[in-house]
């Protein structure tokens, strides 16, 4: 498998565009894989094991629940373990969320409790995680369309005391991050001044939509250019760990993704 | 409230769909409650679009809103049980080759049986009726088949890949 240092802008494996991608006449330095998708073997397995051939890639999964109390679906980490140690990705995340509860599946990122219990909860499941898989993991912010009465915590003082305490890393949401933010009329960067930057290992930029008043991270549309002057003052604050342009709806061509590559990467240019 | 019960009425609400549990004034701000429509309709959607995607034949043959439906019912009725998309697109099948409402319609369980063997590549082999397959292609392609369909006579189909792309292949 390529060994390679993962840099730089890259985008999140999409199906539509495996065949491709795997022509390989392409700057995309590398991809995200969402590996819920690889969950049974297929035909994608073969076409996983081509691309990693050739690019490094970074392995994402939407059902650890990490902020849940139900025990844990060992047979879901089993094969995560498995397919982290056949397509050896460079490394492995989730979100800071809960996604299940009593045995039913949301398939969906629902916001912790800022309590001091939804905190030691999430430290205890990350710290398992963590020695199951024998590797740290990387944590997601999540958009938060609901606020709790009660919260201990800010996101961001949430955030910093998990990592804090799991040594765990951060995949930050960009895109979420601005979001929450603005749907609470509230300036991103007071929440980025207090962030633990150096604990960042790689961002997440999409596009949402709005609704009556609500930002949305759908997925479905353009990086916005607050997003990417977001990405650049996150340069200049010293962060330049790699990202990833996640696109799950209203998908375009792969070569409309390329172009969405280059005008992300912008952000970087003279910094 | 402990931290156990703020998830257990937060779900509940969520995957009761349309229906207002009203349980949730003690946990989220008065905003908040509204918002929660987000994640019932990111709920619904997701499942309605990873169905859509894996039985692309049967959406045509029951229509979008018939299978709209049925995908409500299956999620109100059952639920999601596995943290595997794929596993609920299969669980998804056999909800529907058991309800009783379509039972009187021998076409329902080829179509879903092509469709999955189509998107999941699963099971590895089928065995379908005579002519199932030709509709199928026909609901895909919109190109009328000639072939007639007899629910007595049973083929064995397998995927496989012909210059790069999946194709069936019919086993004599």
């Amino acid at each position: 498998m390529k060994k390679q240092k993962i840099e730089g802008i890259g985008l999140s494996l999409r199906f539509p565009h495996f065949n491709e991608i795997l022509k390989f006449n392409h700057n995309v330095p590398w991809f995200e894989v969402i590996v819920d998708d690889f969950l049974v073997d297929g035909p994608h397995w073969d076409k996983l094991t081509q691309l990693r051939n050739k690019k490094p890639i970074a392995m994402h999964s939407i059902g650890m629940n990490i902020g849940g109390v139900d025990p844990w679906d060992l047979n879901y980490l089993k094969k995560l373990k498995q397919l982290y140690n056949k397509f050896q990705p460079e490394w492995v995340s989730d979100h800071l969320c809960w996604s299940a509860h009593n045995g039913k599946f949301h398939h969906d990122l629902l916001p912790i409790p800022r309590t001091n219990a939804g905190l030691e909860n999430a430290i205890d499941r990350i710290n398992y995680l963590q020695s199951y898989f024998g590797r740290p993991l990387v944590v997601e912010n999540v958009t938060q369309y609901i606020d709790y009465k009660q919260a201990d915590y800010t996101e961001v003082e949430f955030i910093n005391k998990i990592l804090e305490k799991t040594d765990c890393y951060l995949l930050l949401d960009i895109t979420n991050m601005i979001i929450n933010h603005k749907n609470r009329n509230q300036d991103y960067k007071l929440f980025l001044n207090e962030l633990q930057m150096d604990r960042i290992k790689q961002f997440h930029l999409a596009g949402g939509i709005e609704d009556n008043g609500l930002w949305i991270d759908t997925h479905t549309e353009d990086v916005k250019n607050e997003d990417i002057t977001a990405l650049k003052l996150i340069y200049e604050m010293g962060s330049r760990v790699p990202g990833v342009i996640e696109r799950d709806n209203n998908l375009p061509l792969f070569s409309v993704m390329k172009e969405e590559v280059r005008r992300v990467s912008g952000a970087s240019v003279g910094l | 409230m402990d931290y156990k019960s703020y998830l257990s009425n937060m779900s509940q609400e969520i995957l009761g769909l349309d229906k207002d549990l009203g349980q949730l004034g003690e946990i989220l701000s008065e905003d908040s409650i509204s918002n929660l429509k987000v994640y019932k309709k990111n709920y619904m959607n997701h499942v309605f679009n990873i169905l859509s995607g894996d039985f692309p034949a049967l959406k045509k043959y029951l229509g979008e809103n018939n299978f709209y439906f049925f995908a409500r019912k299956y999620l109100i009725e059952v639920g999601i049980q596995s943290p595997s998309i794929a596993e609920l697109s299969r669980a998804f099948k056999v909800y529907l080759v058991g309800l009783h409402s379509l039972h009187e319609d021998d076409l329902i369980e080829d179509i879903v049986k092509i469709d999955l063997l189509w998107s999941q590549s699963y099971p590895q082999e089928i065995e379908v009726s005579s002519g199932a397959l030709e509709f199928w292609q026909e609901l895909i392609s919109g190109d009328k088949s000639e072939k007639v369909i007899n629910l007595d006579v049973l083929v064995r189909i397998v995927l496989i890949n012909y210059k790069g792309e999946q194709a069936f292949k019919v086993l004599t």
